[in-house]
């Protein structure tokens, strides 16, 4: 009986009290100048805040109309660009999930060692076919679709990079080999102008590039020394001399020819894949 | 003593019309409670309301913002691919 009352007299005085609660103003002591103050005061809030809303609608109206003409001027716009590449959206998908399985491929070659990718030569070459028909494509003159393929390109180069140390350092002429020839092999350079390099590295077998013989056995060079550089495309005596890890001044240039007169007979001719040698005293 | 005796009938006639002023004043009835407390509450919720709308407002003009500075992308890169092709083509014809 206690507890009953316990819990029902509280429950009983805050059902009383309830109404007093809810409001906010003790009428009981309001006077009515008072009154009107207040509800003139809340009547001003009301009707403010339901002008404020009515604005607020206009703008949000005018804002949502704004939206659908810019996304539709921007739609006209892919199109436009679509219709100049002789594309659609569809195809411009199609190529960029072409493009991801390139990378993809290609970087599956970075995480092999250099033998594996060495072994699968064929394979590499096959993604750089790939990867020179993607650029064919007009489609990859969409900025996102270059930058895309400038990401595969780079991860070909390094994996290509990566399988060098693979590649044989030496090389046998077989009949009907040629300087030009041997250069060009993916397996040595892959470059015919690398020409030079191999006669520079073996010229104690070369007497003349234009004359090489069978079962002569040539170094492959794949790194130059500390003391040596690989000319470049486009670089020049003081160019060279110039560059801090070689006289880090353009006017030793003269020193850099005395060094490599056997190999520059010219000093205003020099070329690419020439290996220079450079004095450090 | 003889003071309040003299002066018992101003003392009570003060009383009274003290007694009436307090009695005469006016206080709000129940209806107008009613309406005070509707339009607080009324009040209330337009400017809470008020509030969203004002965030709804904003919300679209930063996505308006984007939607533009996408179109100056977007126009960007069609003159772009544009001078790309007349290259490519000029390129080829070479």
């Amino acid at each position: 009986m206690k507890l009953t009352k316990l819990i029902f007299f509280p429950m009983i005085i805050l059902v009383a009290v309830s109404p007093l609660l809810a409001q906010s103003y003790n009428y009981e002591e309001m006077e009515m100048e008072e009154y009107n103050q207040l509800l003139q005061e809340w009547q001003g809030r009301l009707d403010a805040a339901q002008k404020g809303i009515a604005d607020e609608d206009a703008r949000i109206a005018a804002l949502n109309q704004e939206i659908t003409d810019t996304q539709a001027e921007i739609d006209k716009c892919w199109d436009e660009i679509y219709a100049a590449v002789n594309s659609s959206k569809q195809q411009d998908d199609s190529y960029r999930a072409d493009l991801r399985d390139l990378r993809n491929d290609a970087s599956a070659f970075l995480s092999m060692n250099p033998e594996e990718i060495y072994g699968k030569k064929d394979e590499l070459t096959a993604l750089r076919d790939r990867l020179a028909a993607a650029q064919e494509n007009d489609l990859s003159l969409l900025s996102e679709n270059e930058a895309a393929l400038n990401d595969i390109e780079s991860l070909l180069a390094q994996a290509e990079e990566k399988g060098k140390p693979a590649e044989p350092d030496t090389y046998t002429v077989n009949r009907g080999d040629y300087l030009w020839r041997i250069a060009k092999m993916p397996d040595i350079y892959g470059d015919p102008y690398a020409w030079s390099r191999i006669y520079t590295s073996n010229r104690d077998q070369i007497k003349n590039p234009d004359l090489i013989f069978p079962n002569q056995i040539f170094r492959i060079p794949r790194d130059v020394g500390p003391n040596e550089h690989l000319v470049a495309k486009g670089e020049f005596l003081s160019k060279i001399a110039g560059y801090g890890n070689v006289f880090g001044s353009p006017f030793k240039w003269q020193k850099l020819y005395e060094a490599n007169k056997e190999v520059v007979s010219d000093p205003n001719v020099i070329y690419p894949y020439q290996v220079l040698t450079i004095p450090r005293n | 003593m003889k003071f309040l005796a003299k002066n018992l009938r101003l003392i009570l006639s003060s009383l009274a019309v003290i007694a009436l002023l307090i009695g005469c004043t006016q206080h709000p009835d129940e209806e107008q409670i009613q309406k005070l407390e509707e339009t607080k509450s009324a009040a209330l919720s337009a400017e809470k309301k008020l509030s969203e709308k004002k965030k709804e407002r904003s919300d679209l003009e930063a996505q308006l913002e984007a939607k533009k500075a996408e179109l100056a992308k977007v126009k960007a890169e069609k003159e772009r691919v544009k001078q790309k092709l007349e290259a490519r083509n000029a390129e080829t014809q070479n």
